[in-house]
């Protein structure tokens, strides 16, 4: 076996490497056993209050994952059973727009008066939204009336000046926050004022 | 518990050990700062503060891969490091270092800082090695384990881990490049 080739300075490139590697060893082993020994601040609670949310959204993307797949199970079931009675015409449906006609995303409601939108058990919670209000009569790609920024409730309440200049009809879009900048708009909903 | 035993836990979503689990990672912003510190201080706090929560994006998206041979604690200081380095890079760390060696008052502390910037390097690039030879690399340099209790935590003999360790070595090395070192010199 030939011998290993000698850097400019003469030395062995490998030998040098693994002398570095212990030194940086016994330097880690060393900053390691300091910090471990070291006394938690309020600091670091605020840290481990951001990982404590980052698990909650990991754990709530999971929830609506395995959501996902039982719903796109349960239409798969619905499709072919749908097909299944067409096919032997037991139920013939007359018009497609009876049975498959869009429904806005989160549906509507109707509010004596503007004050407080929740969505409880309708978000997974320990999430991060942003909430945007838009008249619902404006045309598409019209600034939003109000935007709120990471929020983390189930409910938000408008203030009545705020309130009173609002139009007849509002949507409110709620959208889930990745902290890895992924976006998803998780609930759209019409309120309409009834006074 | 053990340390593989509490991830197995973590990842099958138990609140206790996700509680002890965190409590365990409360070195990750001491380790930050600390090594930011012997850098210089090229990150502000709240740099540090964000690189604390990417450090633990990386850990709880391989979470799986951690197989208990190294301690929990030398596994994620790796992870410090391969993140702080690669934000580092982000910007253009090079230069950047060669701005702090030269604001630094003698050739001591910029020997010291060249050491410090090898170290991350280092730990950096044993972070991104395949996980066999960056395991067995961390138990003999990092852990200082000898060949026979290297092998006897990889259930391999200490023939094989000496093999797998100078592999590592030759491949930390390729990685690293002929310039590695240079700037402790």
């Amino acid at each position: 076996m030939s011998p290993r080739p000698l850097n400019p300075r003469g030395e062995d490139p490998l030998r040098e490497l693994e002398e570095k590697l212990a030194a940086c060893g016994e330097r880690t082993r060393e900053e390691l056993s300091e910090v471990e020994l070291q006394r938690g601040d309020a600091h670091e609670e605020e840290v481990l209050a951001g990982f404590r949310r980052q698990i909650a959204r990991a754990q709530t993307r999971e929830r609506r994952r395995s959501w996902l797949r039982g719903t796109l199970a349960a239409a798969a079931l619905v499709v072919a059973v749908l097909g299944l009675v067409l096919s032997t015409d037991a139920h013939r449906v007359t018009s497609p727009a009876q049975t498959l006609g869009p429904a806005p995303q989160g549906g509507e409601r109707v509010v004596p008066e503007y004050d407080e939108f929740t969505w409880e058990d309708e978000l997974a919670p320990a999430s991060w939204y942003r909430l945007e209000f838009f008249d619902a009569t404006a045309p598409e790609g019209s600034p939003p009336l109000a935007v709120i920024e990471d929020w983390e409730r189930s409910s938000w309440r408008v203030d009545a000046a705020s309130a009173a200049r609002w139009p007849d009809a509002v949507v409110l879009r709620v959208t889930e926050v990745d902290p890895s900048g992924i976006e998803e708009v998780v609930l759209e909903r019409r309120y309409s004022r009834s006074h | 518990m053990l340390d593989l035993e509490l991830t197995r836990r973590v990842r099958g979503g138990d609140r206790s050990a996700v509680e002890t689990f965190l409590q365990r990672l409360r070195i990750i912003p001491r380790v930050l700062n600390r090594r930011n510190d012997r850098l210089g201080g090229p990150c502000t706090p709240s740099e540090l503060d964000d690189l604390s929560q990417e450090v633990f994006t990386r850990i709880w998206s391989r979470l799986g891969d951690y197989r208990g041979e190294a301690a929990l604690e030398t596994w994620v200081y790796r992870f410090c490091c391969w993140t702080l380095l690669d934000y580092l890079r982000g910007r253009k760390s090079e230069s950047v270092a060669g701005e702090w060696i030269e604001e630094l008052p003698d050739r001591g502390s910029e020997r010291e800082l060249g050491a410090a910037l090898d170290d991350l390097h280092l730990l950096a690039a044993v972070a991104e090695l395949p996980a066999e030879e960056s395991e067995v690399i961390s138990l003999k340099q990092l852990e200082g384990c000898s060949f026979e209790e290297v092998g006897r935590r990889l259930s391999i003999s200490p023939n094989t881990a000496k093999t797998r360790y100078y592999r590592a070595i030759e491949r930390l090395r390729r990685v690293l490049g002929p310039s590695f070192g240079e700037s402790s010199q």
